[in-house]
């Protein structure tokens, strides 16, 4: 006990680490290696970069796991870390958008890839700032210029069509964005995780894990175009997962999320124990919950988090512009799924009543916290609300300064390595927006005129990101990735005609494409404020996986014709050993 | 200054909680006993449980340039499971015959929370203890399956070994040194690097480990030991005009605080590097050779646990798959007969060297116990785990493994002794006098390694491959020893063997953490000095890239020369 208390005043303290950095030393160590590196730079016969990035982060992460009361782990992890990134050749045509498998795969060593988040001292200094910048810079220039003359051969032999420029130029902006102190007391958080996972201790759910993580990071910027920024940034959250077996042997999850930039803007203490638990509760009905005797084929309504999350998996990504990357072997494929809406600008995607906008200026909404809020992208463009559908039709994508064919200038959505979602909100014209009761009895009534004994309710589906941070850690592959989709949703009803709801388990959602969603035939009168944490959809080459606080803001949605099936696989046997 | 600070904190944590730990081991008990209860009631009963809790806590310290660059703590709690059904004559363990390639390792590890709490516990225990038996009885019914349609296997021991039940109890120990002082001493001795601007990498690292064990099974063993170890490395790199890195370093091991180097040997080490790198980054580039070669003491060590150690290990003999190079090499000279090998775990010392492959338990709870391998030449054993071989029914108490892998016979304190030695002066006259009867011009000596890799499987040559980082040419008409780099330190086991010829009457160790299919085991290697009449080098691989374009930013308005 006596020491988690030391541990929390100490993390207190530790927001003044960010006060204590020294940017007038950083900015000026950059801007001279910058200066040497642009005029010096430079191999015989080989270019010199026409474009430097400097960005130096210093990192607060606490994260904190606890499981039947007990903690499972606690941490508080503080780092500064250092990334060139360096640009050869012009603005036309520069090492970058080119994929070379070879570095790209073989990323090792410190001279493969040692220009990006380097370790350097928290109390780092004019000296060790150049010294780091100097090997750093050097690594990357060494590997712009190869990556250049990869490119250029590529080409050599083929007529190339698409000449878009590889980056676009920017005015120099200088900017502070810094966070007030914000208050944090890690300790809090430890008992609320302890207390929460308590819920769990005496309930039938064979393993169970609350986690909470708060992460902020202080960014120090400069580029060779003059742009010079200081930014903050945090994020927190809190995820509960757990799971059991119904006596058939089939496995039943449930799971609850909530994210914040600010954790003091994370619900209540009291809230949270009422989420773990209803959890509990749910995960008990789910495991008595009767199963789907044959498929379903027909109108299926999507509300309060499954609404959120089903916009966010199949739509979402589409909205990012997506520049296929050239390869030795030619152009390179970008996956499909988030590909629907780059060429179909100006074309039809969703009912005429329905409108999408990126919203990354606001910071609430009806008094709800927007995880999706910034002001300032990672290039340091100002945020922009961007309208991307107006009336059912497609009018632009979200940019970061690599431009595409059809779309030039950024509108601000670089975060984490490329062009992300912000907070993205659908919105519906008056006459398509119903109570949850009328959508109900439109739903019913579309199942009389087929014949159908009910309709469908989804309310929840798991979440993409929780599945591997929660339940993948605890159920020892009880549940196989397929579990992770869409196609496995949590929360499923069925509507009877007297509008009598069945919590039903064990059913498989079939597909939708963001093409379905032109099929929605009306929608909720409120808003169902979904935040998460989004992996990056643009590949930048590094092949990490980074993740950005993304909010979606969508009304309920009625779709016309969608399919369920039952769950017939082969489930795993119940316990040979009775719980303790 | 406060990053530090909350770590001295976690560190202040890990002590308070330790009053309660004989907890575990009782919740460990009474949930083996109920599991195993239930489980013997099964159509295929369980005959067999045993459960390693590992508390593990860690601090990581290092330093660069006179500056702390990474100071993180970290606390986890693993649980290992055993549990078998079948008979000890042929259960879910047994060897697969062709099982392909497919490389899996069954890792019946699964976490528990870190704190205390019985409840929290026994849940996750019971939760793990019923996958362990799903998994066993698949296993077995695969098992069952593949003794019927293979080939007879040549080893028809049994799967187990009973050993009688064990109980030990110590008081658990843990090392907190003072994180203060110790940052302060690396961030000078790593400050002595600034002197060379062409050594583009450097750090100065302590890393300690405490690792707190329970185990029990349902033969009725309860043991609860402490493995408290610190390491301390100063580690550079330079590279040379053709682009070859060059590392070097130094390490030191370490119980606890006391035992740990001074301010003024890491300054003496640090200082030491930075002169060989220079040397090293001037000298020529080595091209093939063969021919003799003396290895230090600490170079013989990795180069013995390597070509030999390796090859036993009990388990590997059953299988089908491995070499089994020393197979039925029983009784059987097979190296010159000044030679003695043994594997001594009750050491944590060897003339005033500390080593750090000591343990008083393995990791299937059996007391550990000194072996001899290797006497006079002639081979008499294998290091054993409760997994039989034919004619080695017995553990010598070298079940090994990292929290996380299924124990199997590892290596411990590799011990290698001569009944011949002779001054190194003498030593180094040999080896003048045998590079002049093979024709050459020098003869090579090694003096510091990094470490090696060796196969033992069927389907690759049996090569070993040692890396060494320090070596000199020894000429034979008197010029002074020259430095050379870009080498390894290559052979087959047997021959390599075979050419061992005279030791010396020093004695060089390496302590070192030593992977294998069991996972990272801390081990150590003595060795005297030795003489091979043929060894063999092959060119190191080598990085293409450059050294830096421009000067060091800093050096001309500086200190810095």
């Amino acid at each position: 006990m006596k020491k988690i208390i030391i541990l929390a005043i100490l993390c207190f303290f530790t927001s003044n680490l960010f006060l204590k950095a020294n940017y007038d030393e950083a900015i000026r160590a950059m801007k001279d290696e910058m200066q040497r590196s642009l005029t010096e730079l430079k191999i015989e016969n080989l270019t010199k970069p026409y474009y430097i990035e400097y960005i130096l982060t210093i990192n607060n992460n606490n994260s904190v796991a606890a499981q039947s009361g007990a903690l499972k782990s606690n941490n508080t992890i503080n780092n500064a870390k250092l990334s060139v990134k360096m640009r050869v050749g012009d603005y036309s045509f520069d090492n970058t958008n080119f994929l070379d498998f070879v570095i790209s795969f073989f990323r090792m060593g410190a001279e493969d890839g040692g220009w990006i988040n380097i370790q350097i001292p928290l109390d780092y200094d004019y000296n060790s700032l150049r010294r780091t910048l100097w090997l750093a810079s050097d690594a990357a220039y060494k590997s712009a210029v190869e990556t250049l003359s990869k490119k250029q051969a590529a080409i050599k032999n083929k007529i190339i069509n698409d000449t878009t420029a590889d980056f676009t130029k920017m005015k120099a902006v200088h900017f502070v964005d810094t966070l007030e102190n914000i208050s944090y007391n890690h300790d809090k958080y430890v008992q609320i995780c302890k207390n929460l996972s308590d819920m769990f201790t005496n309930s039938d759910a064979y393993s169970s894990l609350v986690t909470f993580e708060y992460n902020k990071e202080r960014v120090i910027y400069l580029n060779s175009e003059g742009t010079q920024y200081i930014k903050d940034e945090s994020n927190s959250g809190i995820e509960m997962s757990a799971f059991m077996q119904s006596n058939d042997g089939m496995p039943v999850m449930n799971f609850y999320s909530t994210y914040a930039l600010n954790p003091n803007n994370l619900p209540s203490q009291d809230s949270l124990k009422k989420a773990s638990n209803s959890i509990v509760e749910k995960l008990g009905e789910l495991a008595n919950a009767p199963t789907l005797a044959e498929a379903y084929s027909g109108p299926i309504l999507f509300t309060s988090q499954a609404a959120g999350e089903l916009f966010s998996q199949v739509v979402i990504s589409n909205f990012v512009a997506q520049r296929p990357l050239m390869t030795s072997m030619g152009k390179q494929q970008i996956s499909e799924q988030t590909l629907n809406y780059q060429n179909k600008i100006g074309g039809r995607v969703l009912p005429e009543f329905l409108s999408v906008k990126a919203i990354p200026r606001e910071e609430k909404i009806n008094n709800q916290y927007l995880f999706g809020y910034y002001k300032y992208d990672d290039d340091g463009v100002k945020s922009q609300n961007v309208e991307l559908v107006k009336n059912g039709y497609l009018k632009t994508l979200l940019t970061s300064r690599v431009p595409l064919k059809r779309i030039q200038e950024s509108n601000g959505h670089n975060r984490n390595g490329g062009a992300i979602p912000s907070n993205i909100q659908m919105t519906s014209d008056k006459s398509h927006s119903k109570s949850y009761k009328q959508l109900k009895d439109k739903m019913i009534s579309l199942c009389k005129d087929r014949d159908l004994p009910f309709g469908i309710v989804v309310k929840k589906i798991i979440n993409r990101n929780v599945f591997y941070t929660g339940i993948m850690q605890i159920s020892n592959s009880m549940f196989s990735s397929e579990y992770n989709k869409l196609t496995h949703p949590i929360e499923v009803y069925k509507v009877y005609p007297n509008g009598k709801e069945e919590l039903i388990r064990g059913v498989i959602l079939g597909s939708l494409s963001p093409q379905s969603f032109k099929d929605i035939i009306l929608v909720g009168n409120s808003n169902n404020i979904y935040n998460f944490l989004m992996y990056n959809v643009v590949e930048d080459g590094t092949y990490n996986p980074s993740i950005s606080p993304v909010s979606v803001i969508v009304p309920d949605m009625l779709f016309e014709d969608a399919e369920i099936k039952p769950n017939e696989n082969d489930f795993p046997k119940l316990p040979f050993i009775s719980q303790p | 200054m406060i990053y530090i600070k909350i770590f001295i904190g976690i560190i202040f944590l890990n002590v308070s909680l330790l009053s309660q730990n004989s907890d575990i081991l009782n919740v460990a008990k009474s949930e083996i006993n109920r599991s195993f209860v239930e489980l013997k009631k099964q159509a295929n009963p369980a005959y067999f449980i045993s459960y390693g809790i590992t508390d593990i806590k860690r601090v990581n310290l290092s330093s660069t340039l006179g500056k702390i660059v990474r100071l993180d703590s970290s606390q986890s709690r693993i649980l290992d499971i055993d549990l078998r059904v079948g008979s000890k004559k042929l259960d879910n363990t047994h060897t697969m015959k062709s099982e392909g390639m497919f490389f899996f390792v069954d890792r019946s590890s699964y976490t528990l929370p870190i704190e205390n709490e019985k409840k929290a516990i026994e849940k996750q225990i019971w939760f793990s203890t019923d996958l362990a038996y799903k998994s066993a009885i698949e296993s077995y019914d695969k098992i069952l399956t593949n003794v019927k349609v293979k080939v007879t296997e040549e080893d028809t021991s049994d799967d187990f070994s009973y050993y009688p039940p064990q109980k030990y109890s110590e008081k658990l120990i843990e090392n907190n040194i003072d994180l203060n002082k110790w940052k302060s001493i690396i961030n000078r001795v790593s400050a002595l690097f600034n002197k060379d601007p062409k050594i583009y990498f450097s750090q100065v690292s302590i890393s300690i480990e405490n690792l707190n064990k329970y185990f029990v099974n349902t033969e009725g063993s309860e043991i609860q030991q402490s493995q408290p170890t610190i390491r301390l490395f100063i580690s550079a790199s330079t590279k040379a005009e053709d682009g070859m890195d060059l590392p070097l370093y130094e390490s030191y091991f370490a119980f606890n605080e006391s035992q740990m180097p001074n301010e003024e040997i890491l300054t003496k080490a640090a200082n030491n590097i930075i002169v060989l790198l220079g040397k090293i980054r001037e000298a020529p580039m080595m091209s093939t050779y063969s021919g003799p070669g003396i290895l230090s003491g600490e170079a013989a060590g990795v180069f013995f646990h390597e070509i030999f150690g390796h090859r036993i290990e009990g388990q590997r003999l059953k299988d089908p798959d491995d070499a089994q190079t020393f197979k039925n090499s029983i009784n059987q000279k097979i190296i010159s007969d000044i030679i003695n090998v043994s594997f001594d775990p009750t050491l944590n010392e060897l003339n005033g060297n500390l080593i750090s492959g000591y343990y008083k338990y393995d990791d299937e709870g059996v007391k550990s116990q000194r072996v001899n391998i290797v006497e006079n030449g002639i081979f008499k054993n294998y290091l054993m785990s409760r997994a039989p071989i034919q004619g080695f029914e017995q553990s010598n108490g070298h079940g090994r493994r990292q929290a996380g892998y299924k124990a199997v016979s590892r290596q411990s304190n590799l011990i290698i002794s001569s009944n011949k030695v002779v001054s190194t002066q003498e030593l180094r006259n040999m080896l003048i006098a045998e590079a002049k009867k093979q024709g050459k011009d020098f003869g090579l000596y090694f003096v510091q390694v990094q470490g090696g890799f060796t196969f033992t499987g069927r389907s690759i040559p049996n090569s070993f491959n040692v890396n060494p980082l320090l070596v000199y040419k020894v000429y034979t008409d008197g010029r002074p020893d020259e430095i050379v780099r870009g080498v390894d330190l290559i052979g087959t086991p047997l021959t390599s063997f075979s050419q061992i010829s005279a030791a010396a009457d020093d004695l060089g160790v390496f302590n070192g953490i030593c992977g294998a299919e069991s996972g990272g085991v801390p081990v150590s290697a003595s060795s005297p000095s030795l003489l091979i009449d043929k060894i063999e080098v092959q060119k190191q691989s080598k990085s293409q890239s450059k050294t830096p374009i421009l000067d060091h930013p800093t050096a001309s308005n500086s200190n810095i020369k």
